[in-house]
């Protein structure tokens, strides 16, 4: 019998399921352990109002009526979107006492800013005390990927909305980090550890001691809270070596990583990320001019924010 | 303090025949200290004139103090043609409202409309030095004048200044709607809640007036933005940031002002229209009491002493 060869059948041949070694992140066909799923239905989720808002401010008009209503669901926004409104970023000569007089005083784009920013800063805010990763350089992470993938993308043409879609994908892309850390602090660090004496990137650590990656616990995460199918893709594809959407991302993480903003736990830089960066057009010394833009936004956070452990609100 | 006006046009420079006399370039506004101390009010095209009169004038004053009351193009267009900005030594120290993202700063606001898509030069090469500072609600001096500020209620951040030397104050808006319930954006309330809500803007708003009534208080000079007239306002221009003469002298009388201009004419207003609101406006002023005399409308290269 003929050997058939490659090319000349339309028979599927069957491909391995898996390969030996799987060398990504972000592979569709893994089971999330039960403790990373109980983990992630125990996550607070942002998604009621952050989507809504978002949803919202993407038909671009949201009434005010409307906006005051969505962040008055949650108390506890409310009550740090107040906090800000009377922080000396504005030095109101008045205290504001409620939603309706920010947004009578600031205007509606201020408040609706206010919300989202603070919303998605809570969600990547380790409150563990046992955290093996630094809380604050962890958000000074996501902070930093989100405020560069926005400005890349403007700077690429996207529109508000596109670039406000990005700005949420890299604060979320190392979600499924919170998982772990949530669910075993002790073996995360482990893992951490591993990593970083080996060289290896984070999440073959993770995969040896939890069974997946941070971009697959993250991108589970994210389904479970019925996010923008692009934010659920950017998450589990935030390593991956495939030129697409979410590549804006890869870019954004490696640099934040190589100029040491914040800490992701991960000190590998992968150099696909400068590949990506060339194919997608991105000049060298578009990002070298960002990176300041980048600290100031963070130093205001950082500021502006003035968080401490004893601020932030119960889980 | 000295006071002349080189732009007092809202939204868009309108040159031509119909403008001549009240005059076609954007917000600018020059105060001049007891001590000799250059303020300038708003970046609009009027600033471009007065760059040119600057450097006529023998000597720069140094350092320039530039306030923007808020990045509409119609209050920063002018920075790229001011003459002061291309000479070495020259000092200009720029002052805006802060924005709560650095992509939106006052630098970055500037740079942009300086990249090369939109302007020859950059910002960076300009020979003089420039520095950019943002501004909360604060207050700070300048020389012999005090400078506070007061976030006003437009579309986007907008500052308004009032600046006090010893004996005499002035303010300046920039641009202005008056404070109303915007939450009164359906026929009805639809629950309870809204209801609520409702009652609770309403009492804010009253709070937001007085405040602003509070800045105003006792000035003898305020430079108001009244772009709409009083027929137009409540029925086509809610939510556009900008207020009608009749709320101004509203304002006056409750904050005891002495003197009103009213500046940031819309586009359409040609200068007939403008001598016949000039007209309306102090016959209104006459029936509500107040001197009419202490009312006007800004006109390009008009001079007030205080």
């Amino acid at each position: 019998m003929r050997k058939k060869g490659y090319g000349q059948t339309t028979d599927a041949s069957p491909a391995p399921r898996t390969a030996l070694v799987d060398t990504t992140a972000d592979s569709d066909d893994v089971a999330l352990p039960p403790d990373i799923q109980a983990a992630a239905e125990d996550m607070p989720s942002v998604s009621p109002i952050l989507d809504k808002i978002h949803r919202m401010s993407r038909e671009m008009e949201i009434s005010p009526r409307e906006l005051v209503k969505i962040i008055m669901l949650d108390p506890t926004l409310t009550a740090q979107v107040l906090k800000l409104v009377n922080s000396s970023f504005y030095g109101l000569a008045c205290r504001v006492s409620s939603l309706a007089q920010a947004v009578v005083l600031l205007g509606i784009n201020t408040v609706k800013n206010l919300a989202v920013t603070t919303a998605l800063l809570s969600t990547v805010f380790l409150r563990d005390r046992s955290s093996p990763l630094h809380p604050e350089a962890f958000w000074r992470h996501c902070l930093g990927t989100a405020t560069l993938c926005r400005m890349l993308a403007r700077t690429g043409g996207a529109d508000p909305e596109t670039a406000e879609l990005y700005f949420i994908a890299g604060m979320l892309h190392d979600i499924g980090k919170i998982l772990f850390i949530k669910a075993d602090p002790v073996r995360y660090a482990r893992a951490m550890r591993e990593s970083r004496c080996l060289g290896v990137c984070l999440y073959f650590a993770e995969r040896a001691h939890f069974g997946c990656t941070h971009a697959q616990a993250g991108a589970f995460l994210a389904r479970t809270w019925n996010l923008d199918p692009f934010l659920t893709e950017a998450i589990q594809y935030h390593h991956s070596r495939i030129l697409d959407r979410a590549s804006l991302v890869v870019v954004g993480n490696n640099f934040c990583k190589k100029s040491s903003i914040g800490d992701s736990g991960d000190a590998v830089i992968e150099e696909h990320a400068d590949a990506f960066a060339m194919r997608l057009e991105i000049p060298d010394a578009l990002l070298s001019n960002l990176f300041s833009s980048v600290t100031d936004e963070i130093e205001k956070a950082a500021t502006f924010l003035c968080r401490t452990k004893e601020e932030l609100p119960p889980i | 303090m000295k006071v002349r006006f080189w732009g007092v046009r809202g939204s868009v420079p309108v040159p031509g025949t119909s403008t001549i006399r009240y005059g076609g370039n954007t917000a600018c506004i020059e105060v001049t200290g007891a001590a000799g101390e250059c303020i300038i009010l708003d970046a609009g095209t009027g600033l471009r004139p007065l760059g040119i009169d600057m450097l006529g004038r023998g000597s720069l004053p140094s350092p320039i103090h530039l306030l923007i009351t808020h990045t509409h193009w119609d209050h920063i267009e002018g920075f790229p043609f001011f003459a002061p900005c291309y000479v070495r030594d020259a000092t200009v120290h720029v002052r805006g409202p802060v924005h709560f993202r650095s992509d939106r700063s006052l630098r970055t606001v500037f740079e942009a409309q300086m990249q090369y898509e939109f302007f020859p030069i950059s910002n960076q090469q300009l020979a003089a030095s420039i520095s950019y500072e943002s501004l909360a609600e604060t207050s700070f001096t300048i020389g012999t004048i005090t400078v506070a500020t007061r976030f006003m209620n437009h579309s986007v951040q907008c500052l308004g200044y009032r600046l006090s030397s010893r004996d005499v104050t002035l303010v300046y808006t920039g641009d202005h709607e008056p404070y109303y319930n915007l939450f009164h954006d359906k026929p009805e309330p639809a629950s309870f809640e809204d209801e609520a809500l409702l009652s609770d803007a309403d009492t804010m708003v009253e709070r937001a007036t007085e405040r602003f009534l509070a800045f105003l208080d006792r000035a003898d000079l305020v430079i108001i933005d009244s772009q709409y007239t009083p027929q137009e306002y409540p029925s086509k221009k809610r939510t556009w940031g900008h207020s009608s003469w009749d709320f101004c002298l509203g304002w006056m009388q409750r904050a005891a002002v002495r003197r009103m201009v009213l500046t940031h004419h819309d586009p359409l207003r040609t200068d007939d229209i403008l001598d016949a609101m000039a007209l309306e406006i102090s016959r209104a002023a006459a029936a509500r009491g107040i001197n009419p005399e202490a009312v006007s409308l800004a006109r390009e290269g008009m001079e007030i002493k205080l």
